[in-house]
C-alpha cells in the first residue's frame, strides 16, 4: 500500500532518486513511452508561449525597438527609467492599489455576508446565488459596454436618475475625478458573486457539528459565527484575497470599453497602460519593460503571500 | 472522445470553409471613413474598376479611426495585411518606410506622366528619399466651424473673432448667454491636440517647428511650445467645452455639433459635411446655419495669419501587394473621381482639374486658404511619428483635464522626442 | 437593425466558436496527457517539471504580450485562429493539468496494475480507462477553458487583424466604434452576443460553478 501511494503521488515524495521499477508488471519501457508521448506537447507549448516570452521580454526591454526586423539599438536600462518617469505609470500602479483596497474593504465583506445568508437552505436561495454569480461569467467586454451605457451622461440610467431630481447629469466616465470610481463600482458588481460562491462552497464543506456544539454550549448565533465559522473560513478568505489581488493585476478587458484608461490616464490599470503605451505604439522595448515590472510584482506578491499567509495550505 | 473527434472535424471544416471563397486577385482596402455618402462613391468606383478588370475584386474593410491607429503597427506585421491603407503621411509614414512594410510604387506612379497630374506638394508628402509609397487623396484645413443660430443667441459676431483674446471673449459671452461654446472629442485626444498645435503654429511659425526638430531653442520644451500650452490653458480655464468632454469620442463630438448643441468645434474642414452623417437626425446643420473662421492669431506671434494646420491624407500600398492594387489606386486618384468627390464636398482635391468639381462656397474657400498658405503644418500626432505624436496627444489631454501644467507638458514632449521611441 | 448586422453577428459567433473549440480541444488533449504522466508515472524530475508548469499560475498573459506577439508573428501564425488558440492553451495549461492530475490520482491504482499485468499498455489504459472515468473533470476543465476563451479580448486584439476573423468581443468593440452613440443598436448587439453565454451558463451551470470555485479552491 505504501509503495502504491508513492507511485501514485510523485510530487512531494521524498528522495526522488533514480527511477525505481514498480511492482511486477509495469516495465520501464511502457512508462518511457508515456513520458515521451505525453509530456512534450504540454511542456513545448508552455515553454514556447509562456516561459520564453517572459525571458524575451527581459531581453527586448534593453532595446529601443519598433518591432520590425531585429532589435539592434541597445539602450540598457533606459526603458525602465522611461517607464518610471512616466506619470501615467504611477497612476496605473495607484489604480491597481485602489482596486485591491476596494476588493478587500468592500467586495470581500459583501461577498462573505451574502454567502452566510445564501448558504442557508430557503426558497430562492439557489436562484439568488445564480443571479449574483451571473455577472462573473459575463464577458468583461460586454459588462464594460453595458455600464458605459448606464453611465452615459446623455442617455444612461444614471443620467435619468439625476434628471428625476432635476439635476444636470454628470459624465462619470469623462471626468478625471470620477472615472476610476465608476470603474471600481463595476469591478465590485462583476466579481463579488465569484467570491460569494467561493465562500458558499467552503461553508457547505464545513463540519456543521462544530457550530451545533457551540450553540449547545450556549453561544449565541453571532458568537458562533464570530468564533467558530469565520475562523474556519480563514483559508478561503486568504484564497479570496489572493484572487482579488491577482485579478486586479491583470485587469484590462473591463477598462477598455469603459474608459480606455482615460480621461488623461486617470483610470489605467497596469495592463491597460501596457496596451496603450507599449502595444498600440509598437514600442516593444518600452512595453516589455512594463511587462517585466508587472511580472516582478506578480511573482514577488505570489511568493510572499504563499509564504506568509498560506503556509498551512 | 468521439465527441471531441467531431468537434475537431467541425473546427477543421470551418477553417477550410473560411479559406475557400476567393477571386483571382483580391485587393484588400482598409479605410476609416464614417460618412456613408462618401463610402458609397468609393464603392461605385471600386465596382466600376472591377467591371473593367475581370478577375479583380476590390474588398473594402472598415476600422474606426482610433482603433485603426492603435492596430496599424500590428496590422502591418501580418502576412495578410491589407494592400491599401489610409495614411496621414508625416513621421508615421517615415517610420513605416524605414520598417520596410510599404511597397515602392515610384515607377508605376511616374509612368505615363501620371504623377504630373497630382499637386507636387501633396505627392511630396508621400515621397521619402525620392521614392513614392502612396498617393494623396485630399487636403484639409483645421479651423473653427460654428453654428450661426447659437452665435446669434449669444450675441457674438463670429466674423470679428480674429485674435486668441477675441476667442476667449466670445467663449465668456456665450457661456454667460447659457449656450455651450465649444464641443470637442476629448476621449480621442487628437481633437484637443489641434488647439495646442495650432497655437504653436501661430506663436512660433515654421521656424520654431524646424528648430524644435533640430533640438534648438530647447526643442519642444522651448518657449514657443510652453507658451502654446499656457494659451491653451487660458481657454481650458474658462471651461468652454461641453459637459463630459473628456469622455466624448470625436464622432460623438461632431454629432453633438451637428445636433446644434454647441456653438463651435475646432474642426477639420471635412467635418463641415461629416456632421450631417453623425448628427442624430442624419440631417445635421444646413449650409445656411454653418459658418467658418480661421484659427485666431496670437498677437506678437511669429506665424503668418495665412499659415495653416491640416492634413494631407492619402493611401499607401503595403509591401507585397499585387500590382493591381497600385493600378486601382491610380484609377481611384484620378481627375474624374476627384471631381466627383469634390462635387460631393468631401475633399479638397489634389489632382489637377479636380477642383473644377468644387461647388460649395465653403469648400472653395478652404481650397483658396490652402492655396495661399506658405506653411501648411501637418498634424503633429502624425508628423512627429507614431510614438512622439501619441505623447503630444496625451499631454494636451492632460492640460485639458487639468492634471498637467503647460511647462511639464512641453517637457514631456521633448523627452519623448529625445527618446525617439 | 441594419441588414449587414445579422451576417456580421453570425460571423463573429462562428469565429468565437472556432477559437474556443480549438482551445478547449487542445487543452483537454494536451493537459490530460501531461496530467496522466504526472499522476501515474514516477520519474526523476517529475516534481520539478510540475512546479515548472505551475509557474504559469503566477502571472497573467499580458506581462509578456509583446514578445508573445513577436513570437506568434515569427511563427507565421499572426492573423490565424491558431495564433490566438495556442497561447490561450499554453496559459491555461497550469490550472488544467493541476485539476486533472488531482482527479486522475484518485483513480484506484489497482486498476492500472491489473491492466498492466493483463498486457494493456499505459497508453491504452489512458485512452480506455482514465479518460472515460474522468468525464466530470474533463467537462469542468473544458467548460472553464471555453468560458475563458469565449470571453477573451486581449489576445485576439493583439493577434488578429482581419475583421473576418474577429471573435465577438473584438467585433462588438468595432461595432461600438462605428455606431458610437446609437445606443439602441449597440445594446441590441450586446444582447445578441451575450445570449449564447447565458444559455451556456444555464445548461452547464453545475460545471461552471464547480470549476470556477471548487476548482479554484483545489488548485
Amino acid at each position: 500500500m505504501a509503495r502504491r501511494i508513492a507511485i501514485a503521488s510523485p510530487v512531494g515524495a521524498a528522495g526522488e532518486a533514480a527511477p525505481q521499477v514498480a511492482v511486477r508488471g509495469p516495465s520501464w519501457d511502457g512508462r518511457f513511452t508515456v513520458l515521451i508521448l505525453f509530456l512534450p506537447p504540454a511542456l513545448l507549448l508552455f515553454t514556447l508561449f509562456v516561459v520564453l516570452p517572459i525571458g524575451e521580454a527581459a531581453w527586448y526591454s534593453g532595446f529601443n525597438w519598433n518591432g520590425f526586423g531585429r532589435p539592434t539599438n541597445w539602450i540598457g536600462f533606459d526603458n525602465y527609467r522611461f517607464v518610471l518617469e512616466t506619470r501615467a505609470f504611477w497612476l496605473a500602479l495607484r489604480n491597481n492599489g485602489l482596486i485591491i483596497a476596494v476588493s478587500l474593504a468592500i467586495q470581500l465583506p459583501l461577498a462573505l455576508t451574502l454567502a452566510l445568508i445564501l448558504a442557508e437552505r430557503f426558497r430562492g436561495a439557489v436562484a439568488l446565488r445564480m443571479l449574483f454569480f451571473m455577472p462573473y461569467i459575463l464577458a468583461e467586454i460586454a459588462t464594460g459596454l453595458i455600464f458605459s451605457f448606464v453611465y452615459d451622461g446623455d442617455y444612461g440610467l444614471v443620467a435619468s436618475i439625476w434628471r428625476t431630481f432635476g439635476a444636470e447629469p454628470p459624465h462619470l466616465l469623462a471626468s478625471t475625478d470620477t472615472a476610476m470610481l465608476a470603474v471600481l463600482i463595476v469591478i465590485v458588481w462583476k466579481y463579488f458573486g465569484f467570491h460569494m460562491m467561493l465562500f458558499i462552497a467552503a461553508l457547505q464543506g464545513l463540519d456543521k457539528s462544530l457550530v451545533e456544539a457551540a450553540r449547545i454550549d450556549g453561544a449565541t448565533r453571532s458568537q458562533a459565527l464570530r468564533h467558530v465559522v469565520i475562523p474556519l473560513l480563514y483559508p478561503t478568505i486568504r484564497l479570496s484575497v489572493f484572487f482579488a489581488i491577482v485579478g486586479s493585476l491583470q485587469l484590462f478587458d473591463l477598462v477598455m470599453p469603459l474608459t480606455r484608461g482615460g480621461p488623461a490616464d486617470s483610470s489605467n490599470t497596469m495592463v491597460s497602460f501596457l496596451y496603450n503605451n507599449g502595444i498600440s505604439r509598437m514600442r516593444v522595448g518600452y512595453g516589455s519593460a512594463i511587462g517585466v515590472i508587472l511580472f516582478v510584482i506578480c511573482v514577488t506578491f505570489a511568493f510572499t503571500y504563499k509564504r506568509w499567509f498560506m503556509r498551512d495550505e | 472522445m468521439r465527441l471531441l473527434g467531431k468537434l475537431v472535424l467541425a473546427a477543421a471544416a470551418c477553417l477550410l470553409w473560411a479559406n475557400s471563397a476567393a477571386a483571382d486577385t483580391t485587393i484588400k482596402w482598409l479605410h476609416i471613413e464614417v460618412n456613408p455618402a462618401q463610402v458609397k462613391i468609393w464603392e461605385e468606383v471600386a465596382r466600376s474598376y472591377e467591371a473593367s478588370h475581370p478577375g479583380v475584386k476590390v474588398e473594402m474593410q472598415f476600422l474606426e479611426n482610433e482603433a485603426y491607429k492603435a492596430k496599424l503597427p500590428t496590422i502591418l506585421q501580418s502576412k495578410d495585411r491589407p494592400h491599401i491603407i489610409y495614411s496621414w503621411a508625416g513621421g508615421v509614414l517615415k517610420a513605416q518606410v524605414e520598417a520596410g512594410v510599404l511597397e515602392d510604387i515610384t515607377d508605376s506612379v511616374r509612368s505615363g506622366g501620371y504623377s504630373d497630374t497630382i499637386a507636387p506638394a501633396a505627392l511630396a508628402a508621400f515621397t521619402q528619399n525620392g521614392r513614392v509609397f502612396g498617393l494623396p487623396i485630399a487636403l484639409s484645413q483645421v479651423g473653427f466651424l460654428y453654428n450661426k443660430d447659437l452665435m446669434a443667441k449669444g450675441n457674438v459676431d463670429a466674423s470679428r473673432i480674429k485674435t486668441w483674446d477675441d476667442l476667449l471673449g466670445a467663449v465668456k459671452t456665450l457661456k454667460a448667454a447659457g449656450v455651450t461654446p465649444i464641443v470637442v472629442g476629448g476621449a480621442d485626444k487628437w481633437p484637443l491636440h489641434f488647439y495646442w498645435t495650432h497655437l504653436a503654429v501661430r506663436v512660433g511659425g515654421k521656424p520654431a517647428f524646424d528648430a524644435a526638430l533640430k533640438g534648438e531653442n530647447g526643442g519642444f520644451a522651448g518657449e514657443t511650445f510652453q507658451r502654446s500650452g499656457e494659451l491653451f490653458k487660458q481657454l481650458v480655464d474658462l471651461q468652454p467645452f461641453q459637459n463630459g468632454f473628456l469622455g466624448f469620442k470625436n464622432p460623438q463630438a461632431v454629432g453633438y455639433f451637428g445636433d446644434g448643441k454647441a456653438t463651435m468645434i475646432l474642426a477639420i474642414s471635412s467635418f463641415y459635411h461629416t456632421q450631417r452623417a453623425l448628427a442624430a437626425d442624419k440631417v445635421g446643420l444646413g449650409d445656411d446655419k454653418l459658418g467658418w473662421f480661421d484659427f485666431p492669431v496670437v498677437p506678437g506671434g511669429k506665424g503668418e495669419p495665412s499659415d495653416t494646420l491640416g492634413g494631407i491624407t492619402g493611401w499607401l500600398i503595403t509591401k507585397g501587394a499585387p500590382k493591381e492594387a497600385t493600378d486601382f489606386l491610380k484609377f481611384f486618384i484620378s481627375k474624374d473621381v476627384q471631381a466627383r468627390l469634390a462635387a460631393g464636398n468631401f475633399i479638397v482635391p489634389v489632382v489637377k482639374g479636380g477642383e473644377a468639381g468644387l461647388n460649395s462656397a465653403f469648400m472653395k474657400q478652404i481650397a483658396a486658404n490652402l492655396a495661399k498658405s506658405n506653411y501648411h503644418q501637418n498634424f503633429y500626432d502624425q508628423s512627429l511619428g507614431p510614438s512622439v505624436g501619441r505623447v503630444v496627444n496625451d499631454v494636451t489631454a492632460e492640460i485639458a483635464g487639468g492634471s498637467m501644467n503647460p511647462q511639464d507638458a512641453a517637457k514631456a514632449i521633448e523627452a519623448a522626442w529625445k527618446q525617439g521611441n | 437593425m441594419p441588414i449587414s448586422c445579422s451576417q456580421r453577428y453570425w460571423q463573429l459567433l462562428r469565429n468565437s466558436l472556432i477559437i474556443s473549440t480549438l482551445t478547449v480541444t487542445l487543452t483537454l488533449i494536451v493537459a490530460s496527457m501531461a496530467a496522466f504522466a504526472f499522476a501515474h508515472v514516477k520519474f526523476y524530475g517529475s516534481s520539478m517539471l510540475l512546479s515548472y508548469l505551475t509557474l504559469g499560475l503566477l502571472f497573467p498573459a499580458a506581462t509578456a504580450v509583446l514578445p508573445l506577439f513577436i513570437k506568434v508573428r515569427d511563427l507565421g501564425l499572426l492573423d490565424t485562429y491558431f495564433g490566438v488558440a495556442l497561447p490561450q492553451v499554453a496559459f491555461g495549461l497550469a490550472m488544467s493539468v493541476l485539476l486533472l492530475r488531482r482527479f486522475f490520482k484518485d483513480i484506484p491504482h489497482e486498476l492500472l496494475e491489473a491492466a498492466l499485468v493483463d498486457g494493456c499498455s499505459y497508453v491504452k489504459f489512458f485512452r480506455y480507462v482514465t479518460l472515460p472515468l474522468s468525464r466530470p473533470i474533463l467537462a469542468t476543465v473544458g467548460t472553464i477553458t471555453f468560458v475563458n476563451s469565449w470571453n477573451a479580448y486581449l489576445l485576439p486584439l493583439v493577434m488578429l487583424n482581419t475583421d473576418a476573423l474577429y471573435p465577438w468581443p473584438l467585433g462588438i468593440m468595432v461595432y461600438q466604434g462605428e455606431y458610437s452613440s446609437e445606443w439602441h443598436l449597440i445594446l441590441a448587439f450586446i444582447t445578441l452576443t451575450i445570449l449564447p453565454t447565458i444559455i451556456l451558463f444555464l445548461i452547464a451551470q453545475k460545471h461552471i460553478v464547480a470549476g470556477l470555485t471548487a476548482g479554484a479552491v483545489k488548485g
